[in-house]
């Protein structure tokens, strides 16, 4: 049985110290991805902090096998979903600027690296959630299509028209001619 | 450089530098502690045990009282879930394991906090949780309420004077029951017994019931209770302090137009109590063709997180789970929904409703299994396509048991027209009923995989199995509007 498991049998106890546990265990990772959903700090902690909610209030339903960082990633989709139908939060990175081809090449990359999520901004929801739990969290894509309920069959199609729709973003376009020239 | 790489990389760099935000399990930890949503701090442990706990325990007692003798289920590592059916109650009827609350009446409504919501307005209630101790054991009387059919209460007995690793046996807390009023004279004396018992540590075992004594009528005022408990030999003596209603349940209203309907179901909420902690609802659905549950798949796990309120800020409450189912009588299991207390902000709510399950009468598919030749714990290819009612399902593979016992492997197929099977909800064996378990994959929770079934003694080379009853469920979402305030 891993530690996570060990920790939700413990909280399903009715151990307070174990739900800290699990917090710490995760928290970092579910607030990024957050950040790559809603791409805004603040709006990503209240996504992060109602997932976590979400998560600790149907542990029970939580079942033996399924690990529980799938569950709090499908609790993170769903809050984040939650707050765009409230159309909520700001961009902190507000759109994907025009990029100046003399620009010194650690300065291009240092503004393409900051506007990768605004970037994935551009793109709809659906599309956010995929790419970022495939490229970010490595996840396959029938856990993907787990998590944000809907078929693996989907999970790449999104993820294809995702690639294509950042491929010709002028983040994607910068970032590709840096590494090209390189 | 792939636009994938790029992507993974330039996402890579761009997350781990973001980092959480101090305090921030301390703002959780208060929100689940203030707001009182979570069923772990508050709603279970009030009653001196874990969720978990009450969750295995009714799944016991649900398993034992249904299906004496079926053979235990051998383990099975790649599936996660297993469950233990009972034969499908008659049409038109709930086989439910404690009594319901089925208030009758036209006076105002009125929500009795783990009873259900009633209408009559000559009905009383205890207001407080009366206690009486003696030998080693102590009555709770936690609820009580007598309306027009009769008297129901919900008591706990804690044998403090027990010694034992393993709960004791059902009849522990056998004995009888006496309601008297004041004056000393009997109303009404009926069996005691426990429907769970939850074991506390090494010496202290608690049995919960909930009792009906039907045609006694209690009024305001007090109500001896005395529960004689026969194996220790003693009797308990409890006074419990009645009320009308109407001042010690939560006010409820009847909500119009508040339905939705999909796929042809009607989903309502025939009455509501919002201004209250939890806020409640108590929930309807047109005839389906069985007896169905609303927002969830059916079983002994009962519902709980899958509905939602949504108020027309955006905010949204997750329903918590009941410890005790409440039916009031129609063929709905579990139709009262609890959720968090309601800010009194709270306006334009609507109900989500993701699912609605139903077990269908119609239908029956029946296969010929060959034994001879099947080895234990050996899968053996037996490709049949069935239909089951309106439902396609295929057998893929069957296996041998020990004890003698088939496992028939299943593929019930995608959803049709927004309606996915999830088990025959009775399987008989050469037309005998035998009991069946269940088994499904992690993440499939109550879509059968595989069906158990024990083999009959004197089974000949084939066997007949019969699956009826499908349990099939209907795809949401129902959104309800409830045009309510909520104090």
């Amino acid at each position: 049985m891993d530690e996570d498991r060990l920790l939700v049998e413990r909280c399903l106890q009715g151990d307070e110290g174990a739900f800290a546990e699990l917090f710490r265990r995760h928290e970092a990772s579910a607030v990024r991805l957050a950040y790559a959903l809603v791409g805004d700090r603040s709006a990503a902690e209240d996504v992060k902090q109602d997932a976590f909610l979400r998560t600790f209030r149907s542990l029970d339903r939580l079942h033996a096998d399924a690990p529980f960082s799938g569950w709090l990633s499908q609790n993170l989709v769903w809050a984040a979903r939650t707050l765009q139908r409230r159309g909520h939060w700001r961009h902190e990175v507000v759109g994907v600027g025009e990029l100046h081809a003399d620009a010194r090449a650690d300065f291009e990359r240092q503004e393409l690296r900051a506007t990768l999520v605004g970037a994935l901004q551009s793109l709809p929801l659906p599309a956010r959630e995929v790419l970022a739990l495939r490229y970010y969290f490595d996840l396959p894509e029938a856990e993907i299509a787990r998590i944000v309920g809907c078929r693996p069959g989907t999970v790449k199609s999104r993820l294809s028209r995702a690639l294509r729709a950042l491929a010709i973003s002028p983040a994607i376009t910068g970032l590709k001619e840096t590494s090209d020239v390189r | 450089m792939s636009v994938e790489a790029l992507v993974a990389a330039e996402l890579r760099r761009e997350l781990d530098a973001v980092r959480p935000l101090s305090g921030a399990w301390r703002a959780l930890r208060d929100q689940l502690a203030d707001e009182a949503p979570v069923p772990l701090w508050h709603r279970v442990w009030d009653h001196g045990m874990s969720r978990r706990q009450f969750l295995r325990a009714a799944a016991a007692i649900a398993g034992a009282a249904m299906v004496p003798g079926l053979p235990a289920p051998p383990p099975s590592e790649h599936l996660a879930g297993s469950i233990i059916f009972m034969p499908p109650p008659p049409p038109g009827t709930i086989r439910a394991g404690i009594p319901t609350f089925s208030p009758a009446g036209p006076g105002p409504d009125t929500y009795l906090r783990g009873l259900g919501f009633c209408s009559d307005p000559y009905a009383v209630a205890s207001a407080d949780v009366a206690t009486a101790t003696a030998d080693q054991l102590t009555l709770s009387v936690r609820r009580l309420a007598s309306v027009a059919d009769g008297t129901w209460l919900e008591l706990e007995v804690v044998d403090a004077g027990v010694d034992a690793k393993d709960l004791p046996p059902p009849g522990h807390f056998d004995g009888t029951l006496v309601l008297r009023d004041p004056a000393g004279g009997d109303l009404a004396e009926i069996p005691l017994g426990a429907q769970r018992i939850i074991k506390h540590g090494w010496s202290h075992v608690t049995g919960w019931m909930r009792l009906h004594v039907p045609g006694v009528r209690l009024h305001a005022g007090e109500v001896v209770i005395l529960a004689t408990v026969t194996a220790r030999a003693t009797t308990l003596v409890a006074r419990v302090r009645l009320l009308p209603v109407a001042e010690v349940g939560q006010p409820a209203s009847r909500p119009r137009r508040a339905q939705a309907t999909v796929r042809g179901i009607t989903i309502r909420v025939v009455a509501a109590a919002l201004g209250g902690d939890p806020a409640v609802l108590r929930l309807d659905a047109s005839e389906v063709g069985g007896a169905a549950c609303i927002g969830s798949r059916m079983g002994t796990r009962g519902r709980g997180g899958e509905l939602v309120l949504r108020d027309a800020q955006g905010r949204e409450y997750l329903e918590e789970i009941a410890l005790h189912p409440t039916s009031h009588g129609s063929t709905l299991f579990d139709d009262v929904a609890h959720f968090p207390r309601l800010p009194a902000d709270a306006r334009g709510l609507e109900l989500i409703v993701p699912t609605l399950s139903f077990h269908d009468r119609e239908g029956e598919a029946v296969v010929e299994v060959p034994i001879r030749g099947l080895r234990v714990g050996v899968r053996q290819p037996l490709p049949r396509d069935l239909r089951l009612g309106g439902y396609s399902l295929r057998i893929t593979e069957v296996e041998l048991l020990a004890p003698p016992a088939l496992a028939l492997h299943l593929d019930l197929g995608h959803a049709t027209d927004g309606r996915l099977l999830l088990y025959p909800a009775q399987v008989v064996v050469d037309g005998r009923q035998l009991g069946w378990n269940m088994r499904w994959r992690p993440g499939n929770v109550m879509r059968a995989d595989v069906i158990e079934v024990p083999l009959p003694p004197g089974h000949g080379d084939v066997v007949g199995v019969t699956m009826r009853t499908p349990a099939v469920e209907v795809e949401g979402p129902w959104v309800v509007p409830l045009d309510l305030p909520v104090g």
